[in-house]
């Protein structure tokens, strides 16, 4: 696993320092509220709708058991017990007291975490593939190449005043599973002919009030230029995105206003600029990074565990959920394994302080150590042997984070929404509550299949709703919650955007129309096919002629 | 508030024949506060001062701007209450603040309120419930 080096120390640690004192200007008035502002968004503390909000980088979703316990002590001992995994795989804290941030900042420096770069107009913490460096279908290990990007734009002093906030997603694998299209860097990696790596660049993508799936700027960009080719974008989209009005300044707009040849172009003139300068990657700066993902320390296993397959016909329960939850890991002999943080009736993506210490050791005794935050909201512990993974799962029971519905309809990802966010225009986890309950039959779940139901508060999309198979946006009308309702929508290589399917529902009409959308689908669908590829075939009219029939 | 603003904040909005009470949060814990009858910021909405004409809010805001000032307070603004049965937010969002989130009853004001606010609107309580709690079934 990634360990800081001495410098990442020094300069978090500092940075610890620095906010003591601005904390303690602030409070006795050396700074202003709109001085200090920047300053606390720096170091990750947002003012929200009830309370501060403090955001912790997991830089590639990666946790040590250390980290895990020290999350728990910090939810326990100054926040309300509990923390929230987000929709880009950071952990918000819903309640820290102003005068607390600086101690709670000093315990994450301890165990190598921080909140830099989890606000602001700077690049964001890295969007990773949560089964990087243990997938069956990668061909190499992602976090290589997020971490190269995580030390380049760490504090880049160009790149500290973008135009808007810009997130980049690497994956190398065949099942995208960063969204990487809906970032404003993607990145996939990619092998060529020769065995040499490089980088499928997209540029442009995002959610948001105009969603855009990222078009590709550059099909092969060898390892070495990777962070030339990105610093060549954020330069083009530094110098020409828009600072003059906030909904344009995104660089999706930048890219869909000059054009994809056009913007590609001046990407690529000031790529030949800068390529071979200090930029380029050398080899022996590759491998150092690699080392720090060299694989764990794996026991050599047959390919089959004979206690595994015995549970797996004496427990149905267990098969059931191994059917879902659990994924092909590269190593013979291991498994990677999914708890689900969406409970029915739960909130998607909360923790409590006791669940993060158990799971915390867990992971420390079923899985080398290590989980993964994913964007989907969920906890994967990615080094489990195949022989534990019967044991594992009922510990998962005990915590209540074995429900078996990875990827079907009630894994559903959900922003705080007006619950939580000063930002948001109506509620969406009671929506995503509501529907895990009507939707809770594990049986009908897995009937229906792959379905990806993403609910996000406001036009903000934190909640993904438009790369949502089913998208649903909380919108305010004269004071009432009603929920507009899109279709279509897919994160996947193939990624699309959602159509709006009509007139918005009223909080108590949603989840019927949620409702008659799946039964629409169980309809018209041929054999295993799924949602989205019913959707594609048939197109929205058998769906909205269902949808707004009584109207 | 952070991020992306979704319309002109409620600050903007003259005051108008309606009844309004000062909001704010508290620097030190970030904590949503009102500005009550005697002067002081409270965490419960039923004890603000409410101000039903324009010189009543300008004290308002006056009195919010000393408290920012002596850096005790961040982000004030003045909102819409009814004082039917209880003082009471108008909009969803102000609800939102007056009352907790939701999802987390247990963690936010509700947890507190029911004791706290009984002895200060005892008469209001019946209401209170129809009217905070009617909107999300879930906070049993």
């Amino acid at each position: 696993m990634y360990r800081y080096d001495e410098f990442d120390q020094v300069v978090v640690k500092e940075r610890v320092e620095q906010f003591r004192g601005q904390v303690a200007r602030r409070l006795s008035g050396e700074l202003t509220t709109d001085e200090f502002r920047p300053l606390r968004l720096m170091n990750g503390l947002y003012a929200q709708l009830h309370a501060y909000m403090l955001r912790v980088a997991i830089p590639y979703g990666t946790l040590s058991t250390r980290q895990m316990h020290m999350l728990a002590h910090i939810a326990r001992k100054y926040d309300r017990d509990y923390g929230h995994f987000t929709t880009r795989q950071n952990i918000q804290y819903n309640w820290p007291r102003l005068v607390d941030v600086p101690d709670i900042l000093a315990d994450l420096a301890s165990v190598e975490m921080h909140a830099i770069q989890t606000s602001g107009n700077c690049i964001r913490n890295v969007t990773s593939d949560q089964y990087a460096g243990v997938s069956a279908d990668e061909i190499i290990d992602s976090r290589i190449y997020s971490e190269i990007l995580r030390q380049w734009s760490t504090f880049h002093p160009e790149f500290s005043f973008l135009p808007r906030k810009f997130k980049i997603a690497v994956t190398a694998a065949a099942d995208d599973r960063a969204a990487v299209r809906f970032h404003d860097i993607g990145v996939i990696v990619h092998k060529n002919d020769a065995g040499e790596i490089g980088f499928e660049i997209m540029a442009g993508g995002g959610m948001g009030r105009t969603p855009a799936v990222a078009p590709t700027l550059n099909k092969f960009v060898p390892e070495r230029d990777l962070l030339a080719y990105c610093e060549a974008i954020l330069r083009v989209y530094n110098m020409l995105g828009r600072r003059d009005n906030l909904f344009k300044a995104r660089i999706k707009i930048l890219v869909m206003s000059t054009g994809v040849e056009a913007f590609t172009k001046m990407v690529e003139d000031e790529f030949a600029l800068i390529k071979d300068s200090a930029l380029k990657l050398p080899e022996e700066e590759i491998a150092r990074i690699r080392a720090y993902f060299a694989p764990p320390g794996y026991e050599d296993l047959p390919v089959q565990s004979k206690a595994l397959d015995a549970h797996l016909l004496k427990d149905k329960a267990f098969a059931d959920w191994h059917s879902v939850n659990a994924a092909a890991h590269k190593q013979p002999g291991y498994v990677i394994a999914t708890a689900s943080l969406k409970p029915t009736s739960g909130v998607p993506g909360d923790c409590s302080s006791d669940q993060m210490d158990a799971i915390a050791d867990l992971a420390e005794k079923f899985s080398l150590g290590e989980v993964r935050v994913t964007h989907e909201q969920n906890l994967v512990f990615p080094y489990v042997r195949k022989d534990d993974l019967y044991p594992l799962w009922q510990q998962f029971v005990r915590l209540g984070i074995a429900t078996p519905n990875l990827d079907l309809i009630s894994d559903i990802i959900s922003c705080p929404g007006l619950d939580y966010c000063g930002l948001a225009t109506a509620r969406s986890i009671p929506v995503a509550q509501q529907l895990s309950e009507r939707f809770s039959d594990l049986k009908r779940q897995k009937d229906i299949g792959e379905l990806r139901l993403n609910i996000s508060g406001c036009i903000n999309a934190c909640g993904h709703h438009h790369a949502g198979n089913i998208g649903i946006l909380g919108v305010d009308k004269q004071n009432q919650e009603f929920y507009q309702v899109t279709l279509g929508g897919h994160d996947g290589a193939d990624a699309s955007i959602g159509d709006i399917t009509g007139p918005s529902f009223p909080a108590d009409k949603i989840v019927d129309a949620v409702e008659t959308v799946v039964d629409v689908y169980m309809a018209q669908r041929q054999g295993k096919e799924r949602f989205i590829d019913t959707y594609r075939r048939v197109g929205m009219k058998p769906f909205k002629e269902k949808l707004y029939a009584a109207h | 508030m952070d991020g992306t603003p979704k319309k002109a904040a409620e600050a903007t909005k003259a005051p108008k024949a309606s009844r309004q009470v000062m909001t704010a949060y508290r620097l030190e814990d970030g904590h949503v506060i009102y500005l009550a009858a005697d002067g002081s910021w409270s965490e419960w909405i039923e004890e603000a001062r409410i101000a039903t004409t324009k010189e009543e809010a300008d004290a308002l805001t006056a009195a919010a701007k000393v408290a920012t000032d002596a850096n005790q307070i961040f982000e004030t603004y003045l909102i819409d209450v009814t004082t039917e049965g209880r003082t009471w937010p108008v909009t969803m969002r102000e609800v939102m603040r007056a009352q907790g989130p939701t999802i987390h009853p247990h963690f936010g004001k509700q947890a507190e309120r029911g004791e706290r606010v009984s002895a200060v609107a005892n008469a209001a309580a019946g209401k209170r419930t129809e009217r905070g709690e009617r909107r999300e079934n879930r906070e049993g």
